[in-house]
């Protein structure tokens, strides 16, 4: 395996494409309705919900990421480990791709909400910039 | 009444003298009388003669009824001999004295027919005969004995059986002999007698001939047929007549000559003895002149006495030298009457003609005297009568112009309301014609009206099958909707199929998406699977690859099928739409066919209402067309009377002024009078009033002037009044008196006509200048006129 060759999935919130390393991801499921948390939490906590007997923490993407979009999510992406798991709710999965860490561009800043800290650079995707993020320890940091 | 003429002094004036009507009808009733009498004389003569002739035609008749008699006498003698035969008293025993009285009985039966009866042996000897001859002396029967009869020549005929036989008359076994003077038994005391034998056998029971019968009849019996003949005669008018028979010998065998007892006054050698037989002849002198032998040879002697010998039956009339008298005599031969053979007797009966005729003559003479004094009862009676007519027809006459002068006014009124009729008429006429010929207008019209109608109506049941057709139409296209409107339904379920396919889709893009998912998660599970998990991770990614190559399919099946599903909705939504729509515009084209087909037949039955109604309004027309026609013709002929009314207007107009002068003409007629005419050199000789009357007929004639005629007409009625007064004056003027004023008026006549004549020739037209306004030929006629030569 050529070293420095990952894969990130680039999946679609709103309008955007968006990566993230596959090896982070836990699984992807179908989106569960969440339960409503009525706390002061911001919006972008959905809720939780059970996966399999574990609690998921409902993170919805868009809002966190400041995007506005009326198409209903599709997919949740769920990150984390022991106890401590978020899902993303994307609006669809569009691939995996491998991709060359050396071959991402790095910006100074990003389009969306995120810390450049967890921006990890930009990728030329079938003509259209994906924004290459570690979203397991954004969201994670999120929800700490 | 005549009246006075006046004298011709002037060059050219001619003078005509004019009797009264009385006059003229007794003349004329006179010499209708002289001409009846005359016609009457003329036709008695003519009578007279005929009876004349007819009663010589009639002697000769009784000449020949007379000798019917006389042949009818012989036959009964003949029978009465054959009869006597047949008695067989005595004539067996030949007892002479039975047998003679047996004669003298027979002689007395027979009133002296037979002389003598004689019954002789069959050889001729005598055995009795009758011993008196009736009323008259006795017989000596014995001298009888002397003669030898068998030498009698009829004696000697019966034995050879020569009968005399008439089948006609059942006359046989009997021989009848020949008349002559039989005075061969003078000495038997038998006077001399014309007679003829009648000679016959007497058989015995075993027919054998005992004797022989004869009986000798005296012509004297036959002068009593002559006698009754006569006496007939003679009641019938006439004074003696004569009859003679005479045999074939032109011996006399009878001259019985009869006449009434004043004329035998004068008969020459009247004695005692034919004085008393006067008395048994009820008056009448009848003579046998048997022995008048002169007379009867002079009577040979005459032409006539052998023209009658000479034919069968004849009669004529003849101048007797004897008696100076002319005679009327018949002639008749007892031979034409079946008589017996060889017996020729001839019977002359003539009598004078002046006694023939004198009853005729006596007639004449009363007809004469008796038409003379009817003559002049009539004569008389209508003198009575022509003066009262005459009288009558005077006042008639003023009656008559009274009645014309009214006729003149009404036939002017009548001429004028006559002429308004005609002109009504006319106007009448033209309306009637402009109407007709409005009438053909409007029937024309009414034809084309008819026929448009007709033609409407054949439109209307076109269209009516038109609408038929459209309703069947429309029915098919509610059913060609309703299969729309089932192909949308059926779509309908194509695209709830498409629906459900379209779920299926989603389940497939589901399972793609969990699919895609679940190789997303073999990739991560790859991934973590570090060098392990690389083919997984490939297989993964192969996965994914097909669940995004299937979920792009499924998306496109989605597509296509939401695409597909929404113009299929599209389509039903439009094909539904407009399949309610068509199915109401469908309903409502039916109903609007219905209600149209429902206008169509009521504008149908009203189409041929008005059909009907045009053709009883065309059936109409005719009649009032016919009705106007008949009008037309009434009127037409309306129209012709009424011209024909305005010239029998016209006429009685002429004829009223017509009788206005005949009424002169009449005037003149009953009273006589004198009229002057101007005499011209080439005028004819022409009756007065046919001349005045012809004047009249060409009163309408324009040729002279109009003041001239009413001043002439003036003045011929102030002549006629004049003179109308005269002859109705006192009867105490003389007659002198009324032929001066009579005189009077004639000068004003002259006068009135010598100044027409002047005015005449002053207004006469030139020739070729019309000599009336054509115009206004009404007007002239309303100016009778009077065309004077």
């Amino acid at each position: 395996m050529n070293k420095g060759l990952e894969k990130y999935i680039i999946f679609k919130v709103s309008d955007s494409l968006l990566a993230t390393r596959v090896a982070d991801i836990n699984e992807m499921i179908e989106y569960n309705q969440p339960k409503e948390i009525h706390t002061d939490l911001p919006e972008y906590f959905e809720g939780i919900f059970n996966l399999r007997g574990e609690i998921v923490t409902a993170i919805n993407l868009k809002s966190l990421l400041g995007l506005k979009s009326s198409e209903k999510s599709t997919i949740q992406v769920v990150f984390g480990s022991e106890s401590n798991y978020v899902a993303a709710s994307i609006d669809d999965a569009e691939t995996i791709a491998e991709i060359n860490s050396h071959s991402l561009i790095h910006s100074a800043d990003n389009e969306f909400d995120i810390p450049n800290e967890f921006h990890l650079g930009n990728y030329q995707y079938k003509n259209e910039i994906v924004g290459v993020f570690d979203l397991k320890k954004f969201l994670l940091d999120t929800v700490k | 009444m005549s009246s006075q003429l006046n004298s011709n002094t002037g060059g050219g004036n001619k003078k005509v003298f004019m009797l009264s009507l009385r006059v003229k009808l007794v003349v004329l009733f006179m010499g209708m009388f002289s001409l009846m009498a005359l016609a009457m004389f003329i036709n008695q003569s003519k009578t007279i003669e005929q009876q004349r002739e007819t009663f010589v035609k009639d002697i000769g008749i009784k000449a020949k009824q007379l000798s019917q008699e006389l042949a009818e006498q012989v036959r009964l003698s003949v029978g009465e001999i054959r009869a006597l035969s047949l008695n067989d008293g005595g004539f067996i025993s030949k007892d002479g004295g039975n047998i003679s009285n047996i004669f003298n009985k027979f002689v007395d039966l027979k009133d002296g027919k037979f002389s003598l009866i004689l019954y002789l042996e069959p050889d001729g000897s005598f055995i009795s005969s009758n011993s008196k001859v009736f009323e008259g002396s006795q017989l000596d029967k014995d001298e009888f004995n002397v003669f030898d009869f068998s030498e009698f020549y009829w004696f000697k005929e019966l034995n050879k059986k020569k009968f005399t036989e008439n089948k006609n008359w059942g006359i046989s076994n009997v021989f009848v002999g020949k008349a002559e003077l039989i005075n061969q038994f003078s000495d038997a005391g038998l006077s001399p007698f014309t007679g003829f034998p009648i000679a016959t056998h007497v058989f015995d029971r075993k027919g054998k001939v005992t004797g022989v019968l004869a009986g000798f009849v005296n012509f004297s019996s036959f002068v009593e047929i002559g006698k009754r003949y006569i006496r007939k005669e003679i009641d019938s008018g006439i004074d003696s007549a004569r009859a003679v028979v005479i045999d074939q010998n032109s011996s006399i065998l009878a001259n019985i000559y009869a006449t009434t007892a004043d004329a035998s006054a004068q008969e020459k050698g009247k004695n005692d003895e034919a004085a008393s037989q006067d008395k048994q002849n009820n008056g009448l002198q009848i003579t046998n002149h048997l022995e008048d032998e002169e007379y009867f040879e002079n009577l040979k002697g005459l032409s006539f006495y052998q023209d009658l010998l000479a034919s069968n039956s004849s009669s004529l009339s003849y101048f007797d030298p004897f008696s100076s008298e002319d005679l009327i005599g018949g002639y008749a031969s007892l031979d034409s009457n079946g008589f017996l053979p060889n017996t020729q007797w001839k019977v002359l009966f003539h009598a004078k003609e002046s006694e023939v005729l004198h009853l005729l003559l006596s007639l004449e003479k009363e007809n004469l005297s008796i038409s003379i004094a009817l003559f002049l009862l009539f004569l008389t009676i209508c003198s009575y009568f022509i003066s009262r007519i005459t009288s009558m027809f005077a006042k008639v006459t003023k009656k008559l112009k009274v009645s014309a002068e009214h006729a003149s006014n009404t036939s002017n009124i009548l001429k004028k309301t006559s002429t308004e009729v005609f002109k009504s008429c006319e106007k009448q006429s033209a309306a009637l014609q402009e109407t007709i010929a409005s009438l053909a207008e409007i029937s024309g019209t009414m034809k084309q009206t008819w026929s448009n109608v007709k033609n409407c109506n054949d439109i209307m049941k076109q269209m009516n099958e038109k609408i038929e057709f459209g309703h069947t139409t429309m029915k098919n296209m509610m059913e060609s909707m309703q299969s729309i409107k089932t192909t949308n339904s059926n779509l309908e379920d194509i695209s709830n199929i498409m629906a459900s396919i379209s779920e299926k889709t989603s389940i497939i893009n589901d399972i793609v998406f969990k699919t895609k998912l679940l190789a997303f998660n073999a990739s991560i599970e790859a991934v973590r699977a570090g060098d392990k998990g690389e083919g997984f991770a490939v297989v993964a990614d192969e996965v994914r690859g097909l669940a995004e190559l299937s979920g792009e399919a499924a998306k496109e099946i989605g597509l296509l099928l939401t695409e597909s599903n929404k113009q299929v909705r599209d389509i039903i939504d439009t094909s539904s739409e407009r399949t309610q729509y068509g199915l109401k515009a469908t309903e409502e084209a039916t109903d609007f066919f219905r209600g149209f087909a429902e206008d169509v037949t009521q504008i149908k039955e009203n189409v041929e209402n008005i059909e009907i109604a045009t053709s009883e309004q065309q059936s109409g027309i005719k009649q009032t067309d016919k009705a106007m026609r008949m009008m037309e013709q009434a009127t037409k002929k309306n129209y012709d009377e009424t011209q024909e009314s305005l010239n029998v207007a016209s006429s009685l107009f002429k004829q009223s002024s017509m009788i206005t002068n005949i009424m002169h003409i009449i005037n003149l007629l009953v009273h006589g009078s004198v009229q002057f005419f101007q005499r011209k050199k080439k005028q004819k000789k022409k009756d007065i009033f046919e001349q005045m009357l012809e004047n009249n007929q060409q009163v309408s004639e324009p040729d002279v002037d109009q003041s001239n005629i009413v001043r002439i007409n003036q003045a011929q009625g102030e002549a006629a009044t004049d003179m109308q007064n005269n002859m109705e004056t006192d009867s105490s003027t003389t007659v002198k008196e009324t032929a001066s004023q009579s005189s009077v008026s004639l000068l004003k006549v002259r006068n009135t006509m010598k100044d027409f004549l002047e005015n005449k020739s002053d207004s006469r037209p030139e020739d070729g200048e019309p000599v009336a306004n054509e115009d206004e030929p009404e007007q002239a006629l309303d100016n009778p006129k009077l065309k004077v030569k």
